[in-house]
């Protein structure tokens, strides 16, 4: 296993209020990590930064040796916890946007999986219910062969049934040489795929570790470390 | 990967607005199409207020494309890079600056457009017997004469070419700016102000350009000219330069 993500000495405040302070973090390929913390503690800041929405005040990052730039986007594949996908866009249209746009698309597994959601092709986003618009966004993010996925809180707001959906198509459909950073609140249903958890508190990281060896650790499962660490 | 993303853009404006510019040439068709009444029917029945009617819409649509078209660009820009959307545009393998000059070269392509159309509209027009009608002098408005007024102040077309740049640009700033620093109202006054130029003084600014414009002064011209992309280019590097270092969405 090589490292894919380093992130150093990354700071992030909106107006005076940090984000994230000092941030040393560093993930290797092929791992499955649960990224978690209370809402507000800095999870989606760090995404963004990974994702180059954002740009850190300090520090840096580098994902497979390079600066977050064009060339990192181009391997990186991420789920936002909001909905992306242009309105005025059939589901088509904005296949062929993936497929113009990433090289590593693949249009075949994306089709095939849209089918088996009876999602037609030739329909407008804008008419989908918002189940199918969050499977679809799913379906885009998975149906690329990148080498990280940054995927925030893609179980969040949607029935078990929908969540275990979810939870199969992401462990199926991913390269098992790929890393996926995985923010969420709902630890009990990731805690049988996860390989590394970081918890992230006020903009620092609290712990970080192997799943198992955290168990192992604390004699609890992850779910019970994190209602120890962050007990009000 | 400039080209990709003006592909999108370009799909946009057509999926939005193209329907627009079909509306105003079928009115054109229909209006030419109602100077072939007789003068009896215009006299005397309804024809008349029909045809009235029918020319108020095409002359109050030919003021409103341009606006709209602007209006729509502001949408595309601020929709596509500060809104939900931005989501997926920033996270596109592509330098910010492609995704400003995108959206820059499809909205003067747009403007164009619709130019186009509105002079199509205006030409089939000509073409038809209204002078019977109402007392315009359409014989000057031929496809002839308005080729050769586009030949002989091409310095003119240029400038206003480079104007209306400034203008998107100006807008893109304004709206990047109102994003980044989260100021509210400024996106209102941006587009107020495009409204105004586009309204008063492009076309002002033209018609002096076309009427005053000779050999001599294309020296001028020149450098007024290049003036003005100057601070579009300086308008596009600090748009560029606010979306890398302050983007918050």
């Amino acid at each position: 296993m090589s490292e894919l993500i380093n992130v150093s000495g990354v700071s992030k405040c909106y107006s005076s209020k940090p984000a994230l302070e000092n941030i040393f973090l560093t993930l290797e390929s092929g791992r499955i990590t649960a990224l978690l913390g209370p809402n507000g503690s800095g999870k989606t800041t760090l995404i963004k930064l990974l994702s180059g929405l954002l740009t850190p005040d300090y520090g840096t990052i580098t994902i497979n040796g390079l600066p977050v730039g064009p060339e990192t986007k181009a391997i990186v594949s991420y789920l936002p916890d909001r909905t992306f996908i242009p309105k005025w866009m059939k589901v088509s249209d904005i296949l062929d946007l993936f497929q113009d746009f990433y090289a590593d698309f693949r249009r075949e597994a994306a089709e095939g999986m849209l089918k088996r959601l009876n999602i037609d092709l030739g329909i407008k986003t804008k008419a989908l219910s918002k189940g199918n618009l969050e499977k679809l966004h799913l379906v885009l993010v998975m149906s690329r062969n990148a080498k990280l996925y940054l995927l925030d809180e893609p179980i969040a707001g949607v029935d078990p049934a929908a969540r275990d959906y979810i939870l199969d198509t992401i462990i199926t459909n991913y390269d098992p040489s790929a890393t996926i950073l995985m923010s969420t609140h709902l630890i009990t249903d990731i805690e049988r795929i996860i390989d590394d958890v970081v918890m992230i508190h006020d903009g620092r990281i609290r712990l970080h570790g192997a799943a198992d060896d955290l168990r192992g650790q604390y004699g609890k499962s992850i779910d019970e470390i994190f209602r120890e660490v962050f007990r009000c | 990967m400039l080209s990709k993303l003006l592909k999108y853009d370009i799909l946009y404006f057509f999926k939005n607005i193209g329907i627009l510019y079909i509306v105003y040439i079928g009115i054109a068709a229909v209006l030419s199409l109602l100077t072939l009444m007789s003068d009896e029917t215009i006299k005397h029945t309804y024809g008349g207020i029909v045809f009235i009617t029918f020319f108020c819409i095409l002359f109050i649509l030919a003021y409103a494309i341009p606006i709209l078209v602007i209006a729509d660009s502001s949408r595309r820009f601020k929709n596509n890079l500060f809104s939900d959307e931005g989501y997926l545009t920033h996270t596109l393998p592509v330098p910010s600056w492609q995704l400003i000059l995108s959206k820059l070269i499809a909205s003067l392509i747009n403007m164009f457009v619709a130019y186009a159309a509105i002079f199509t509209g205006v030409m089939i027009f000509s073409m038809s017997k209204a002078d019977r009608i109402i007392d315009l002098n359409l014989s000057s408005l031929s496809v002839g004469w308005q080729i050769e007024l586009f030949k002989e102040n091409t310095m003119a077309v240029a400038i206003i070419i480079a104007c209306l740049a400034l203008l998107i640009m100006t807008d893109f700033l304004f709206i990047t700016i109102k994003a980044t620093f989260s100021i509210k109202g400024l996106g209102v006054l941006a587009n107020l102000g495009i409204f105004f130029a586009l309204c008063f003084i492009l076309p002002f600014f033209a018609a002096v350009c076309f009427g005053e414009i000779n050999a001599d002064g294309w020296i001028q011209m020149l450098i007024f000219t290049s003036g003005i992309l100057l601070i579009s280019a300086g308008m596009f590097f600090l748009t560029d330069l606010l979306i890398k270092k302050s983007l918050n969405i």
